[in-house]
């Protein structure tokens, strides 16, 4: 009977206990941040930006009456020593509990990456349980922190959302910026045979404009967010931004191509050939030459001919084949030019020190310590780039062939 | 040998599919020009006596499949080895068919994925039912037949009601017969029409033998005029400069299809006959030289072997060729000079004529 | 066992002939060696699947001859 008694007791408390509402948050006391920005300021306090998300005016919620006429997305701006001091001292502007778990985007401005570094920083959003290792790290160029995450967009309406997509889509599609996210850039960051590599970011046009509702009632924003280079950090502090080229270049290098346009010269006519790469495949490997550690990188490429802007007989195999050779040595270049850049700046954004711990570690131990300064400015580095034209479209000779073949 | 049967109209169903499935899309006998579709029609001529050839070598070996009738004809070795390099040749030739398909799905619909995972899916479904024997090829022909015939159809009139054809394309008639001739001797015979080598493998099978004649040199016929017709049509609604720059002139002439504004875009019309086609003309070649296979190494279930040689066809099909321009090249220049030319004519006429001598001792 | 090797022997035939013809086409020997390239560039998935059809190719060999094996023990 008393056994009895105790059995319930004990079930009874479990009962309350393991429901768990200890820490409990009710969804309408959060306030679910978009994206995060941090800027430093003349005193050199940190300075947070939250973007966060107003429930009501997301179009496609319940009350979707609303969108339209306010934004998505409000923001506010704190400062503080440190970041955790900092936001919680924003509770004195916000009405709810800061909430980071959907938290995809961190952004962070080119001058405190650039005096500072992110060392510090980056310690609180690891130790952090709330925010996310996968949130996406941007570099703002030419422009605060703070006001980039201020400026609305038009197709994603939530303006996180519409970087992380424009990250995304140009990554895959172009190729010359990069999507690294938390996890990925402390890695690479602690790593003595890798130096990190971040997307910058910068605004086109009238930031003052480009935050009011407005902006969002015209066809031509006047304020819009691309995606511009490539932040290159050493020691955690940033020290050089990769363009066009360059950074297209360390893509390849790094194995992130998915498609991108290669255009090449032909018979005089400038860049008239266009091929599109649809897949690729790096290989980097490290190995020992005449007691050197040197580099070797294959690269190969396959895609479509896209555009054959010059009378050239695009059925015949031979010429596919001299195409083929040409568009290699332009890939090959880009690369060239990258490793170049690379080594001018001592960075090894390659990661060509990890290959090397891989597979020769008795001589990294040797050459970690001054692998960025010394021995990577030093390294031989070996390109071969094949590109492989699977298709050319649905047609086969360009229309000028015809013409020429005319004309002849 | 399998215990099947396939009857005269089943037969005419797999050749008709067979002949059309490439042949209707690519730019046949381009090369003569606005006379592409005469050069078919003499190539079809041609066929038929060609087939004749087959069909008197038939007609001494009924129950027999060529790979053994040939070792009867010339010995232990030398037929075996003949027997061997044809069912090489149909395993070749499927690749190559097999990588046009895959290189069409993926230029038409599916750009960004693999050719590989595009030919396998396709190479897939072929074992499956080449596993599953003859029977179930000619009956799933019989149902896709009237599929394609009825698209085809539609296609028919969609094109005749947007009043898109333009007969004066077609005009002058016979600019350079030389090349017509050309054409048709050195490309059209031996695709689509001397492809129909591989149906040897399969007239054994036949139920009643003495419709063979007739069911295949209608089917032949058959097949000429409608790649003649579409050549035709490609040409005068394209014009032929365009018809000449097209990959697949087909398509480009159901693209241009507008009927009262709603009815346009039936590209997709175009994927499923290239489906259905590229389906049929892999798998009746695998099945042959399953078949073959079989009986030249004396294995029991030929259906065993559907899925290895199926594989040997999808490797080989991913390196025939670095890309398609280079197989578009080898399929006019060499691959009929030799492979087609000895396998389809020269070796049955001689076949033929040892036959002759040796049953005439007899 | 013996229809993989069946198999085996007609592909390495049939690849020879591949590369005879790409040598009638007028490429010269290093060119056609790359004849192999359609299979260099292939991402994750697509060597999934190759992986998936010769493992199905293997296996059905392999029990049979397993079976035989078992059998001749009884």
């Amino acid at each position: 009977m008393n056994f009895k008694w105790i059995i319930s007791c004990f079930m009874i408390i479990c009962l309350t206990l393991l429901s768990g509402c200890w820490s409990s948050k009710e969804l309408t006391d959060l306030g679910i941040i978009s994206a995060y920005a941090l800027d430093k300021n003349e005193d050199g306090e940190y300075v947070g930006t939250f973007q966060i998300i107003n429930p009501m005016n997301v179009p496609g919620s319940l009350q979707g009456g609303a969108s339209g006429q306010r934004p998505a997305v409000t923001t506010f701006t704190e400062t503080g020593v440190n970041p955790t001091e900092l936001s919680n001292r924003a509770s004195r502007k916000i009405s709810r509990d800061l909430y980071y778990s959907h938290t995809s985007l961190l952004v962070i401005s080119e001058e405190l990456a650039r005096d500072e570094g992110l060392s510090a920083i980056l310690d609180s959003m690891e130790r952090a349980l709330e925010f996310r290792a996968t949130a996406k790290v941007v570099i703002t160029r030419g422009i605060k922190a703070g006001d980039f995450i201020k400026v609305l967009t038009g197709i994603d309406q939530i303006p996180a959302e519409n970087v992380l997509k424009t990250l995304d889509s140009t990554e895959k599609l172009y190729g010359e910026n990069i999507n690294t996210n938390l996890q990925e850039f402390i890695q690479s960051l602690t790593s003595t045979g890798k130096e990190p590599l971040v997307s910058g970011f910068s605004l086109l046009g009238d930031m003052e404009k480009g935050k009011t509702m407005e902006q969002l009632h015209s066809t031509d924003f006047d304020a819009i967010l691309e995606a511009n280079g490539l932040a290159v950090f050493k020691e955690g502090k940033l020290v050089n931004w990769l363009d066009g080229e360059k950074a297209r270049g360390t893509m390849w290098g790094l194995n992130r191509i998915h498609e991108t346009p290669v255009s090449i010269d032909w018979e005089n006519h400038k860049k008239a050939i266009a091929y599109r790469v649809i897949r690729q495949k790096t290989d980097v490997s490290a190995q020992m030459k005449d007691g050197k550690p040197a580099i070797s990188i294959t690269i190969r490429a396959e895609g479509d001919l896209r555009t054959v802007a010059v009378p050239v007989d695009v059925t015949d195999p031979h010429v596919l084949l001299a195409i083929e050779k040409a568009l290699g040595q332009e890939i090959k270049k880009e690369v060239e030019a990258a490793v170049q850049e690379a080594k001018e700046n001592k960075t090894d954004v390659f990661g060509f020190g990890e290959k090397l711990h891989q597979s020769e570690p008795d001589v990294w131990k040797k050459l970690e310590q001054e692998w960025q300064d010394v021995s990577f400015p030093e390294l031989d580095v070996d390109i071969t780039v094949e590109a492989f034209i699977r298709r050319t479209g649905v047609r086969n000779n360009p229309y000028l062939f015809d013409l020429e073949k005319k004309s002849d | 040998m399998e215990k099947a049967k396939i009857s005269a109209s089943q037969l005419f169903i797999l050749m008709i599919l067979f002949q059309l499935s490439n042949s209707l899309l690519i730019p046949l006998a381009i090369n003569a020009g606005r006379d592409s579709w005469l050069a078919i029609i003499i190539a079809m001529i041609v066929s038929i006596f060609l087939f004749s050839v087959y069909q008197a070598l038939y007609q001494y070996y009924p129950a027999l499949l060529p790979t053994d009738y040939m070792e009867k004809l010339i010995g232990k070795v030398f037929g075996r080895t003949l027997a061997f390099l044809y069912i090489l040749f149909f395993l070749f030739s499927a690749a190559r068919v097999l990588r046009e398909f895959g290189v069409m799905l993926l230029s038409l619909a599916f750009p960004e994925t693999p050719l590989f995972v595009m030919s396998a899916l396709l190479i897939l479904v072929v074992v499956y039912t080449v596993y599953k024997g003859i029977e179930v090829v000619a009956r799933t022909g019989e149902l896709l037949f009237v599929v394609m015939g009825l698209l085809g159809l539609f296609l028919l009139l969609l094109i005749a009601i947007s009043g898109l054809i333009d007969i004066s394309n077609l005009k002058p008639f016979l600019e350079e017969p030389s090349k017509v001739i050309k054409t048709a001797f050195t490309e059209t015979l031996y695709v689509p029409f001397g492809e129909i080598i591989v149906f040897t493998m399969i007239f054994p099978y036949l139920n009643q033998a003495r419709k063979l004649k007739k069911t295949a040199i209608f089917a032949i016929g058959t097949t000429g005029v409608i790649l003649a017709l579409t050549m035709a049509l490609n040409i005068s609604v394209l014009g032929l400069a365009l018809t000449e720059r097209a990959l697949f002139p087909l398509l480009s002439t159901i693209q241009s299809i507008e009927v009262g504004e709603f009815l346009e875009r039936v590209d997709v019309i175009f994927v499923l006959i290239l489906v259905i086609g590229g389906f049929f003309k892999v798998s009746v070649y695998v099945y042959g030289a399953v078949i073959g296979t079989a009986s030249l190494f004396n294995i029991k279930e030929p259906s065993r072997l559907a899925y290895p040689l199926g594989m040997v066809v999808l490797l080989l099909s991913m390196i025939v060729a670095n890309n398609y321009p280079q197989h578009l090249q080898e399929g006019l220049k060499v691959f009929p000079l030799y492979a087609q030319l000895p396998f389809q004519v020269i070796i049955p006429v001689l076949l033929l004529i040892i036959a002759f001598f040796k049953n005439k001792k007899t | 066992m013996k229809i993989l090797g069946i198999s085996l022997f007609m592909f390495i035939l049939l690849a020879g002939i591949s590369l005879g013809f790409d040598l009638l086409q007028g490429f010269n020997l290093s060119t056609i060696l790359k004849t192999f390239n359609p299979l260099y560039v292939m991402e994750l998935p697509e060597l999934t699947v190759l992986c998936l059809l010769i493992l199905i190719l293997i296996l059905r060999p392999v029990f049979s001859f397993l079976q035989k094996r078992q059998e001749k023990k009884r």
